[in-house]
């Protein structure tokens, strides 16, 4: 598996014009419907991916905190060790916000794809048309 | 050690998320130029200016179908290329609705009635046609392409109108055939009484070239009509 495929894995796939296309010619009396369950298919799986990841960054500042303001002496903290781990810790809280910001953003995608898709469905027959002569 | 297990073990986790967004975003914005270098190099604008069903296709199917949504919403001259294609695509196919008036009363005088609906009737019709959109309308519907036929005329129909209108000093708005034909009509490029029949054949072709059953015989006498009409505004000095 490339880095790229790995990665596309984890993010989502980005809808294509081709899945629309898809949509559009299916035998299907509700296209419309069917691309709203895929955005929130999307939507779910970036607000997922945004809470587990804003969620591990903040159980680790948690788990190295706690224990500080609990510990006396302060002397006997591993601090450089710590530090790494908090950076980590922001680092995963940032991508969880930078992920909650882009399933926020999702909609705009969702708006500009059932357009799409109407003007898809207008010519639906003109492309049946040409599928099957390409395959003729 | 603890401590040590949390930092190693949130450094992964936030490291693996770096390297995920940083391959996602650089792949996504590789397949973006990627599209755009694809787009300029099959020149949809080209493409567009006199296209066929395949040219169209490929330029929808296989050029803007691969475009990714997010680069469709974020480019605005991708978004372009797409209004082009749609609008040649509509312009191809035909969707302005042709309304029917005293269609089937105002038949001109002598058009053949014999439309039969088998392939040996079909062919017996060739010699009666005036023009070479006719003669290969006819073979596409003999050989069952009622689509295709009905598509060609109405669009060979459009493509005279429009150059005959224009030759006239008419500057075409954005009307389509029916339009077109009512100009024509009123500006003595064809007779009075062709415009119902003209409007019926539209009517047909626009119906088969959106998915509707269309008969044989209904299909051929909508060729023949046009056929006329083109044979008079082409036959034109």
């Amino acid at each position: 598996m490339t880095l790229r495929a790995w990665s596309a894995g984890v993010v989502g796939r980005a809808v294509h014009v081709s899945d629309l296309i898809d949509l559009a010619t299916i035998e299907s009396d509700d296209p419309h419907a069917l691309l709203t369950a895929i955005y929130e298919w999307k939507y779910q799986h970036a607000s997922t991916a945004a809470k587990a990841t804003a969620g591990a960054g903040s159980a680790a500042i948690l788990a190295t905190v706690l224990p500080i303001l609990q510990t006396q002496p302060i002397e006997n903290t591993n601090w450089p060790w710590l530090v790494i781990a908090w950076v980590a810790a922001g680092v995963l809280v940032l991508a969880g916000g930078v992920l909650f910001g882009i399933a926020r953003r999702l909609h705009a995608e969702f708006v500009a794809a059932q357009a799409l898709l109407s003007e898809l469905v207008e010519v639906r027959t003109f492309i049946r048309r040409y599928r099957a002569e390409g395959q003729s | 050690m603890s401590d040590i297990l949390i930092a190693a073990l949130s450094s992964v986790l936030a490291l693996s998320t770096l390297v995920t967004a940083g391959v996602s975003r650089a792949a996504s914005a590789v397949e973006s130029r990627e599209q755009l270098r694809r787009l300029k190099r099959v020149r949809v604008q080209d493409q567009l200016s006199n296209p066929t069903l395949a040219q169209l296709g490929e330029t929808l199917v296989g050029g803007l179908g691969k475009t990714p949504l997010p680069s469709y919403v974020r480019d605005p001259q991708m978004r372009d290329e797409f209004r082009r294609t749609f609008n040649a695509i509509r312009a191809y196919v035909g969707t302005e609705a042709v309304p029917i008036d005293s269609a089937r009363t105002s038949q001109s005088p002598g058009e053949p009635q014999d439309t039969g609906s088998d392939s040996e009737s079909v062919v017996r019709v060739l010699d009666g046609l005036h023009t070479a959109d006719g003669t290969a309308a006819v073979h596409a519907l003999a050989g069952g392409e009622t689509w295709n036929a009905l598509a060609r005329m109405r669009r060979a129909l459009e493509m005279a109108l429009a150059s005959r209108l224009s030759e006239a000093g008419i500057v075409l708005g954005r009307g389509g055939a029916g339009s077109m034909l009512s100009l024509a009509t009123r500006i003595g490029l064809l007779p009075a009484g062709s415009q119902g029949p003209l409007r019926h054949a539209l009517q047909v072709a626009n119906s088969a070239i959106h998915g509707e059953e269309a008969r044989p015989d209904a299909a051929l006498e909508a060729i023949l009509t046009i056929d006329r009409a083109l044979h008079e505004l082409t036959g034109m000095p």
